[in-house]
């Protein structure tokens, strides 16, 4: 391990703060050992990060936190890796470096934006091109459309059909992803899976009321990990007006989990929130 | 079983919060001193996809992100501009906000700023220098050597364990 600066001097022009080493400013990494340990404790259960913060950062960090506390400092580390663009690293001099914002102003969604970043497992590098981005608005796009008409589906039948069972086994499956190792695309193939079985029924006529019912429980529990899923079509300022107020209503009973799911909901439909002291303003994305 | 790949010891381990029901989770936030670029928000999402995917496991989240608001390009980028740290730093802040929202980002309980945890920085020096790390006064800096000693057992494949390794291997 090399030393590194724990407290910098403060040079001309720039802004400092009074320490017993004189005026200056923080060292990089002590910021992260201080903030962590006053707002959650001296022992974390999970710190995450980028694969770049790994070293020195976060070895930083260890050394700085635990030898001032003698404690573990975290019982976890987790670090997502790199993305490529391009199948380069990004940088400026490329050509290959966006902003978020560089993409939506192209007209880009932010699901599909979303869709890219889940559809590979977070220790993997992950290429990221305008081309995969268009698939990704092309599945989001199918996905969307399935949801509207499961719920417009009329099934001619109440009790639960085949699809029932296949809702079964994506579930098992969902849920066995997630447990190893946040397998998110692995995840995610089930929710694409179970939408491929159940237009399938649609088109059969084989749908059960107890079927929809499941498939639709189904991708709401799924949502609650992806959050890409919920949707609104053509949502009206009055709804949302209505929506904002359930969500405040939501809040004050600490029902928070339903004020997520609105906040969810609203961003689908591509409604911005903004909170502040004078209550909820919000407008349209684009 | 819920089961995460450990940094630290380079396995897939089972997780559970240490006190069975509320996680307590640090992210490493943006340094505010442009909009962040699409690689940022890989790292900010998968964070959110995390925290979710522990809270479908049924636990409590607590997850604290730092905004880093006074560092090196923070402070160069500001004098260039010829704004004061605060002004120049808060509209990147909240350019990542309203990102993090677009992105349908589930928010963090706390988003501490550096700047106005810089007490508990010089505590955090001074506890690291009564209690053994070897401060140097290496003009004009402080800088710390001999802190691998002082948190000891360097040796055991934990402490120190991140140093120089590669990142873990790839599924």
């Amino acid at each position: 391990m090399q030393d590194f600066a724990l407290w910098k001097a403060v040079k001309p022009g720039e802004p400092s703060w009074d320490s017993p080493w004189g005026p200056g400013r923080p060292g990089w990494s002590i910021e992260c050992s201080a903030m962590a340990m006053k707002h959650l404790g001296v022992t974390l259960d999970i710190h995450t990060g980028g694969v770049d913060n790994l070293f020195p950062h976060h070895e930083n960090e260890i050394a700085q936190s635990e030898g001032a506390t003698g404690e573990p400092f975290s019982r976890f580390w987790l670090h997502a890796e790199h993305l490529l663009v391009g199948g380069q690293k990004m940088a400026k001099s490329a050509g290959n470096f966006y902003t978020l914002r560089d993409l939506l102003e192209r007209g880009y969604e932010p699901m599909a934006i979303r869709h890219q970043y889940l559809s590979a497992h977070y220790r993997s590098q992950h290429n990221f091109t305008l081309e995969g981005l268009e698939q990704s608005a092309q599945a989001i796009h199918r996905l969307w459309d399935f949801v509207d008409r499961l719920a417009d589906h009329a099934p001619q039948t109440e009790a639960p059909g085949a699809l029932s069972q296949e809702v079964a086994r994506c579930q098992a499956g969902f849920d066995e992803a997630v447990d190893d190792d946040l397998n998110v695309p692995g995840a995610m193939g089930k929710v694409f899976e179970l939408m491929r079985e159940a237009n399938i029924a649609m088109e059969a006529g084989t749908l059960s009321r107890a079927d929809v019912a499941t498939a639709q429980a189904f991708l709401d529990r799924a949502d609650t990990v992806l959050g890409i899923i919920a949707h609104e079509r053509d949502i009206l300022d009055a709804d949302v007006e209505r929506l904002i107020q359930e969500r405040v209503d939501a809040r004050k009973s600490k029902d928070f989990a339903r004020a997520d799911a609105i906040r969810d909901e609203l961003a689908g439909a591509g409604i911005i929130l903004e909170d502040s002291a004078d209550g909820t303003r919000w407008r349209r994305a684009r | 079983m819920f089961r995460l790949l450990n940094s630290m010891t380079r396995k897939k381990e089972p997780f559970e919060p240490a006190d069975g029901r509320n996680v307590l989770i640090y992210t490493c936030g943006p340094t505010v001193y442009g909009p962040p670029h699409i690689g940022n928000y890989r790292t900010f999402v998968f964070e959110d996809v995390l925290c979710r995917a522990l809270r479908y496991k049924g636990w409590d989240v607590k997850q604290v992100m730092n905004i880093t608001d006074v560092d090196d390009k923070t402070i160069r980028d500001s004098v260039a501009r010829g704004m004061t740290l605060t002004d120049f730093t808060r509209q990147y802040e909240q350019v990542f906000f309203e990102d993090l929202q677009t992105l349908r980002v589930a928010p963090a309980a706390v988003y501490p700023r550096a700047t106005e945890h810089v007490p508990e920085m010089i505590e955090i020096t001074q506890q690291l220098l009564e209690r053994g790390g070897r401060g140097q006064r290496l003009l004009p800096h402080l800088l710390v050597s001999g802190l691998r000693e002082a948190v000891g057992r360097p040796a055991d494949g934990h402490r120190g364990a991140l140093a120089g390794l590669q990142p873990p291997g790839v599924r």
